[in-house]
């Protein structure tokens, strides 16, 4: 019944799809395939570009396709060989994704992060051969690419980052390092898939001194955070990468809004900051703040006496819908051996 | 016995008549529906011309509202069973039944089809897209097709 629709739909000459038709279609397709159509026609490619299009593609998409990939368990620690996980943000379900071969039982990896369902990880399998890979697990594709990191230095700085650009299928991988603290360059590598190759750029910066592991990648830029104070304990500020232009900009965090953050976390593709503080009232409150790109500030909002029910610290995973994920140590587990965390879910709502 | 069912007459573009319970019509067509309300159509002598759609097709629209309206209760599975198979036509039909819905905006048969149009396209590769949606002339340069081609190898 599939092979009869490869026919043309409109064989008749001067049969015409009208345009508010196709529209409507292709407002409702994935963004996959209207990035791909994008391509077909210099007409489709105008009216598929525009920012009404990708606004309403979005929200028709937003319910179908929000489907994450998590990782659970911390590999270096545990040995998991079962860590990818593809959850299902609306019902919650999990299914176990399939591993690269290339990240055996031996040797050491971690995510630095996934996007459109590729996931991107640093590994090695014997000693300082650090690499790179991107993994695509419902299509079972790897593809290895050159880790442009100085393997023999001890960096100071360094960060990755890896993401889509909104609405295309070219995707950049992020790689920003600094030799020492007082240096004042940093190196900037960017791999895009476009070009095929990694770009070399110098920036100078001396404030910068402790990315976060963790980062995201939004609207074409990569974002980290900068963490500062005596033990590095202390988020100073939300550190912007252009992945196409080179441009680094700074995102104070103003202690007013957000204090204690304890990490970044992407929500609906948008990166947020997530921490608590503790109210004069006593408990904690979680706060989470959106990381606004266009705008270059941060937006906070504020849920009371939340994150001080468990009353020690937690590292929030992720949020869904009304909840968030957090995962909370658990040592008399972790001393048995098997995966210490504990995944708790928070109400917001 | 309650009042006879009312009817309301469908002209085809070739100029054969259908006769539909007019609350088949009115509940699927915005259209048809607005006519009825304003008045303009009267039962005695009336019939609706509907110059664009052709008998074969027209027959299909209505078979859609007249089994929707019938039978709205039946279970889920069931009704889309029945959409499918009344979706298999061929390339040609559909177009003309796309046509047809948006020209009486019947909204769920609408839907129906755009899915339909939206499963084909999914996964497609470039040409295909184009032969589907028959787009002879696409506009772009030697150039700028090589430079396409060069950025998004797995689109071809």
């Amino acid at each position: 019944m599939e092979n009869q629709f490869l026919g043309s739909l409109a064989e008749m000459g001067d049969q015409v799809f009208p345009d508010d038709l196709l529209m409507e279609i292709f407002t409702q397709t994935d963004p996959k395939t209207a990035a791909r159509c994008r391509t077909a026609s210099t007409t489709w490619r105008v009216r598929l570009s525009s920012d009404r299009f990708r606004r309403d593609n979005t929200l028709a998409n937003i319910e179908k396709h929000r489907k994450v990939l998590l990782q659970i368990g911390d590999p270096e620690t545990y040995g998991s060989n079962e860590s990818f996980c593809i959850v299902n943000c609306v019902d919650g379900g999990r299914v176990v994704a399939p591993m690269p071969e290339q990240l055996g039982p031996r040797g050491w990896w971690t995510v630095i992060g996934s996007d459109c369902g590729v996931i991107c990880v640093q590994y090695s399998t014997t000693g300082p051969d650090l690499r790179l890979l991107l993994w695509n697990p419902l299509l079972r594709v790897a593809r290895e690419l050159d880790d442009p990191a100085d393997k023999l230095l001890k960096q100071a700085v360094f960060g990755y980052a890896f993401g889509y650009r909104a609405g295309t299928d070219n995707y950049c991988v992020v790689h920003m390092s600094k030799k020492h603290v007082l240096d004042r360059f940093l190196h900037c590598n960017i791999f895009n898939f476009a070009d095929g190759s990694w770009k070399h750029a110098y920036i100078n910066d001396q404030r910068l001194t402790h990315l976060d592991e963790g980062s995201a990648f939004h609207l074409g830029k990569a974002v980290w955070v900068n963490w500062g104070g005596r033990s590095l304990m202390i988020a100073t500020h939300v550190v912007v990468l252009d992945a196409e232009t080179f441009l680094l900009s700074k995102i104070r965090i103003n202690c007013r809004s957000i204090q204690h953050v304890q990490a970044m976390r992407v929500l609906d593709g948008i990166p947020h900051l997530v921490g608590y503080e503790r109210s004069p009232y006593g408990g904690l409150s979680t706060i989470w703040c959106k990381i606004d790109l266009e705008s270059m500030c941060i937006v906070p909002f504020i849920k009371l006496g939340v994150a001080g029910q468990y009353g020690v610290p937690w590292n929030p995973v992720t949020i869904m819908g009304d909840h968030m994920i957090t995962v909370r140590e658990n040592n008399r587990k972790r001393a048995g051996g098997v995966n210490g965390a504990v995944l708790t879910k928070i109400s917001l709502d | 016995m309650g009042s006879p069912v009312k009817k309301i007459m469908l002209c085809s573009s070739e100029k054969e008549i259908f006769s539909v319970e007019e609350q088949v019509m009115v509940q699927h067509s915005v259209i048809i529906n607005n006519m009825i309300e304003d008045g303009s159509y009267n039962h005695e002598e009336s019939k609706i011309p509907l110059d664009c759609v052709d008998s074969k097709t027209l027959k299909k629209v209505i078979d859609y509202c007249t089994h929707h309206t019938h039978h709205h209760n039946d279970n889920q599975e069931d009704l889309e069973a029945w959409d499918a198979q009344f979706l298999n036509v061929d390339s040609n039909g559909l177009y003309d039944l796309l046509m047809a819905a948006n020209y009486l905006e019947i909204r769920n048969l609408l839907d129906l089809i755009y899915g339909t149009i939206k499963n084909m396209i999914k996964g497609k590769k470039i040409d295909e897209i184009r032969r589907i949606f028959n787009i002879k002339d696409h506009g772009f340069t030697p150039e700028e097709e090589e430079q396409n081609r060069k950025e998004y190898p797995h689109f071809y």
